[in-house]
């Protein structure tokens, strides 16, 4: 009972600050934008595929969110025809051109901070630190964004306890080690570093997801 | 026995719940599909050779047709990037196709489809 009692403070007591939606970003609900321009992230992590792995999977796991979001290959392709590889050579170009353009009510600014897969014996994992601003094209302010880190576990699930089940949990991080097929990996850290976004108009819970709560991993100063 | 009845209906209970669960996920529709979008997209980023440009066109069409069998609408982009590949082709006729095809879907996506249609229309008249 005192172990239960114990337990119960240790979650209740932890040092998470809960946010939710609405709260946090009011500016997505006033404004309400329904077209998302993905521009190509600023990798500044130390693996090279990292921006692959991002802007061939941020498209799809986007769209579960339900804003009409332009075909990311290509505008990727547009930006590059002018000239613009990442994100670090738009950010002069006034946010008003990509309304007159494209159309978009918001664009999406991304800098991986952070790509690194690690294996040990028993256990692989992928660490993906990112910042993500999404920008009003309208005012210019940031209606959301996200600073965090995201661990997916990269070992195959759960494969049973006991030293049986450890052991063939180290045959599959071997063999899926040797996978170089990162794809799915990322798209579970995208759809983890998305989860605060609020709803668009193309989903069922468009402007009714304010209550929805979520842990807040901006610093902020401790509650007295 | 009253023992033995409580016991039957907790199981029954269960069981209905269970069932009543498992019922209510399967008629809830995904909201797209997008078969293995990335995955063929990802290939063409590592590898831009001549097959996998081809295995994503076909991974585009294959979207466009199971979104049509489950009643679904197409995910976003994806008319609009089969329009593009048919214009880098040269095949303008299809490609406009596919571009109003994706405005009509997504009727936000307007200014950006006017914009590429008028590109491929000026390149049609330069020719």
């Amino acid at each position: 009972m005192l172990g239960m009692i114990f337990i119960s403070c240790a979650i209740g007591c932890a040092p998470t600050t809960m946010a939710t939606k609405g709260s946090e970003f009011p500016l997505m609900y006033e404004e309400a934008p329904t077209t998302i321009l993905i521009l190509p992230p600023i990798n500044q992590s130390t693996a090279a595929d990292a921006k692959e792995y991002y802007a061939t999977t941020i498209q799809e796991v986007l769209s579960f969110w339900g804003y009409y979001i332009f075909p990311y290959e290509v505008t990727a392709d547009i930006f590059r025809i002018e000239g613009i590889y990442d994100a670090e050579l738009v950010t002069d170009v006034p946010l008003t051109k990509f309304r007159e353009f494209f159309g978009a009510d918001a664009v999406l600014f991304t800098t991986i901070k952070k790509w690194d897969l690690s294996y040990m014996v028993l256990a692989a994992s992928l660490t993906v630190s990112i910042d993500a601003q999404l920008k009003s094209t309208i005012s210019d302010q940031i209606l959301w964004n996200y600073n965090g880190t995201v661990v997916v576990d990269l070992s195959g699930g759960n494969t049973g306890g006991g030293i049986a089940g450890l052991i063939v949990k180290a045959i599959v991080t071997s063999v899926q080690s040797a996978m170089v097929d990162y794809v799915p990996h990322s798209q579970t850290a995208n759809y983890r570093a998305l989860s605060s976004l609020p709803f668009g108009k193309y989903h069922p819970q468009y402007m009714t997801d304010q209550s929805i709560q979520f842990v807040d991993q901006t610093p902020e100063k401790a509650p007295e | 026995m009253k023992k033995r009845t409580f016991c039957i209906l907790f199981i029954l209970t269960y069981v209905l719940l269970f069932t009543f669960g498992c019922a209510t996920r399967a008629t809830q529709k995904p909201m797209y599909y997008w078969g293995d979008y990335s995955g063929s997209l990802y290939k063409i980023h590592k590898d831009p050779n001549k097959k996998n440009i081809a295995e994503h066109q076909v991974q585009l069409e294959t979207i466009i047709k199971q979104s049509e069998e489950r009643d679904l609408r197409v995910p976003p982009g994806v008319y609009g990037e089969l329009g593009y590949i048919y214009a880098l082709k040269n095949n303008s006729k299809e490609a406009v196709k596919l571009f109003e095809m994706e405005k009509q879907t997504y009727p936000e996506s307007t200014i950006f489809i006017d914009n590429m249609i008028q590109q491929v229309q000026k390149r049609e008249i330069n020719e």
